[in-house]
């Protein structure tokens, strides 16, 4: 009863979140203000235009993020087997660069795939990520714009909180990945992620301009 | 005019006194049910000791307790156990001093906690990155002694830590030192029971529990020899040491009670794939006794548990995650009398409703070790029933004068 009530209290939540912050989205033009972006989100969504870039939002204090992290990494290595970009975001204004360089070290992630810091949390705005963990993938538009083929859950391994299981038996981020790759469609809608959420500050994108439109 | 102001005024006075009163209480609430895990020295993995901390996870903390899921309270409150379970209102509250950012501070705990020695195990053993929960059960020793309690004698470690629960038993033969001698690990992959003595009769410790101790009066005895220390783990992402360290809660010369374990096991366990199957485990109190606390033990399957004693409902668990589980202290020591029947029943679903279901499609499950085997026991901690006092005798004739 808690765990279906708890849900149903975190999909109520974050359909909303979702659904404010990717109102009317399919396809996500240059943003208007590329220009002042920092260099870490141009570098993510900077690319020819068709290609694939997986990412994944993760949280060095999140412990479902944490628990994840061989999973991801698996995702990771099958992503960049297939010719798509992966990249981790940490989309959190109060981590530092050296405490995400230790985060990698402490996972085993470093040198993986590309870890980055997004402390003006521009990438998970213009993303509409709300949770940690939580996976995308996107399709590039070659102008520093983006089609959105995926938002949601990585897989489930976590059902609820304090409900892990011993090895998910969804891999639903790779298997968009796959789908999108092989030109098939990715699963719709996609499963919701469950984690921590995503605490946008003030002064973020999302709170002055919802991103993406 | 001036008596309209005045109203007015009056009845600002009122609702900041009222705002005020309802922050306080919020900010109360959130310290004594969420920081005692999420505090300072926290046990539980996001820490919330601060503003800060509480801003970063604003969102999910307030979900959590709006839910109930925080705190976390396994059992269904009743006249015997103690819930963490709180009011809407009490909800409300922590969730506007969430909103707040206002963490306010513990209170001091005036108990003064009994010195107490740590039992260390030989050497750590190293958690697996990924995978499913697993069962290690070191040993160290331990002098003859009698303890009251125990609890984690290095608690700070608990936050980023795979241990779930722990629970003890008394190994006076060495047989898991043998077993681990044979095995050349630190500590071996097995249940910590040690003969018919089930794991746990010396008590119980998970992150939600760090501490347990019996009530004033009661005790346990512990033989020279080794502990058992079972140690039900989950990976965390990255490979991980695991060394419980336990310390033991002396008793004092007025805890002259002595509690023993009965074991509850559920024998002969199976679960056919798809299916939902509810065991029942019965006990005849054999003398007029007290019990004193609970404990159940289970893996994923797990989903429910209820205990009876003489046809009263004692403990209720509609929702068991091994995650959260804790040993449940009674609100007072239970008379049961002798012949009277305690009856677990164990509700098991192998079906993919259960959310910790490991296996796509469900497989069959036999009796045996997480994460794809299940097991699950109950283990009541009694103490023998005090002799009434003499009845006062009327004067004898003969002895009158």
């Amino acid at each position: 009863m808690l765990h279906s009530s708890l849900q149903t209290l975190v999909a109520g939540v974050m359909t909303l979140a979702v659904a404010w912050l990717c109102a009317g989205c399919a396809s996500v033009p240059p943003r208007e203000h590329a220009a002042n972006a920092s260099s870490a989100t141009r570098s993510v969504f900077s690319g020819n235009k068709g290609e694939l870039v997986a990412i994944v939002f993760i949280s060095s204090e999140c412990p479902i993020a944490n628990a994840m992290m061989p999973d991801i990494k698996a995702i990771a290595s099958d992503a960049r087997a297939r010719g798509v970009r992966f990249v981790a975001v940490h989309p959190t204004s109060w981590t530092t660069e050296q405490s995400v360089v230790e985060h990698a070290r402490t996972f085993g992630i470093d040198g993986a795939f590309g870890v980055v810091l997004d402390a003006r949390q521009e990438i998970a705005a213009a993303v509409g990520a709300t949770v940690t963990p939580e996976g995308a993938l996107l399709r590039l538009d070659g102008t520093g714009g983006f089609e959105r083929l995926y938002l949601g859950r990585v897989n489930d391994l976590y059902a609820a909180i304090g409900r892990r299981r011993a090895t998910p038996t969804s891999n639903d981020l790779a298997i968009a990945i796959r789908a999108a790759h092989e030109g098939r469609a990715t699963p719709s809608p996609a499963p919701r992620a469950l984690g921590c959420f995503i605490e946008y500050s003030s002064s973020s994108p999302s709170s002055s301009s919802p991103q993406p439109r | 005019m001036l008596h309209r102001v005045l109203v007015i005024l009056a009845l600002l006075v009122i609702a900041a006194a009222a705002l005020s009163a309802r922050a306080d209480d919020g900010a109360a609430l959130f310290a004594r049910h969420c920081l005692p895990c999420h505090g300072v020295d926290a046990v539980a993995p996001v820490s919330l000791a601060r503003s800060e901390l509480l801003r970063r996870n604003r969102t999910l903390a307030e979900l959590l307790v709006q839910d109930g899921t925080m705190p976390p309270a396994l059992a269904r409150a009743n006249t015997h156990v103690a819930s963490r379970t709180l009011s809407s209102r009490e909800r409300d509250a922590i969730v506007a001093a969430i909103k707040r950012g206002e963490v306010g501070s513990l209170p001091r705990n005036e108990r003064t906690a009994p010195s107490a020695q740590a039992v260390l195990p030989a050497a750590p053993w190293t958690m697996p990155a990924t995978g499913g929960a697993r069962l290690r059960t070191f040993r160290a020793p331990v002098e003859s002694q009698r303890i009251r309690g125990i609890r984690f004698a290095d608690r700070g470690a608990l936050a980023q830590s795979p241990i779930r629960f722990v629970s003890l038993a008394a190994d006076p033969r060495g047989s898991i030192r043998r077993m681990e001698a044979a095995d050349g690990g630190a500590g071996i992959e097995a249940m910590g029971n040690v003969g018919a003595m089930p794991s746990g009769a010396l008590g119980a410790l998970s992150r939600v529990s760090p501490e347990f101790l019996l009530p004033a009066g009661f005790h346990v005895e512990i033989p020279a020899g080794d502990v058992a220390i079972e140690t039900l783990c989950e990976p965390i992402g990255r490979e991980a040491a695991v060394f419980p360290q336990i310390a033991l809660i002396p008793a004092s010369p007025a805890d002259t009670r002595a509690v023993r374990a009965i074991a509850m096991p559920v024998r002969q366990l199976s679960l056919e794939a798809d299916a939902c199957r509810t065991f029942e485990v019965r006990q005849r109190i054999a003398a007029d006794a007290e019990i004193v606390a609970m404990m159940v033990k289970g893996g994923a399957f797990l989903r429910t548990v209820a205990i009876d004693v003489a046809g009263e409902r004692v403990l209720d668990v509609p929702d068991f995650r091994m995650a959260f589980n804790e040993p449940w202290i009674l609100r007072a020591p239970l008379s049961v009398k002798a012949g009277s029947e305690v009856i677990a029943r164990f509700g098991f679903d192998n079906t993919r409703a259960n959310p910790q279901q490991p296996s796509e499609p469900p497989l069959d499950v036999a009796a045996g070790l997480p994460p794809f085997g299940e097991d699950a026991i109950a283990v009541l901690l009694v103490a023998d029933a005090v002799a009434a006092p003499a009845q006062p005798t009327s004067p004898s004739p003969s002895a009158s004068p």
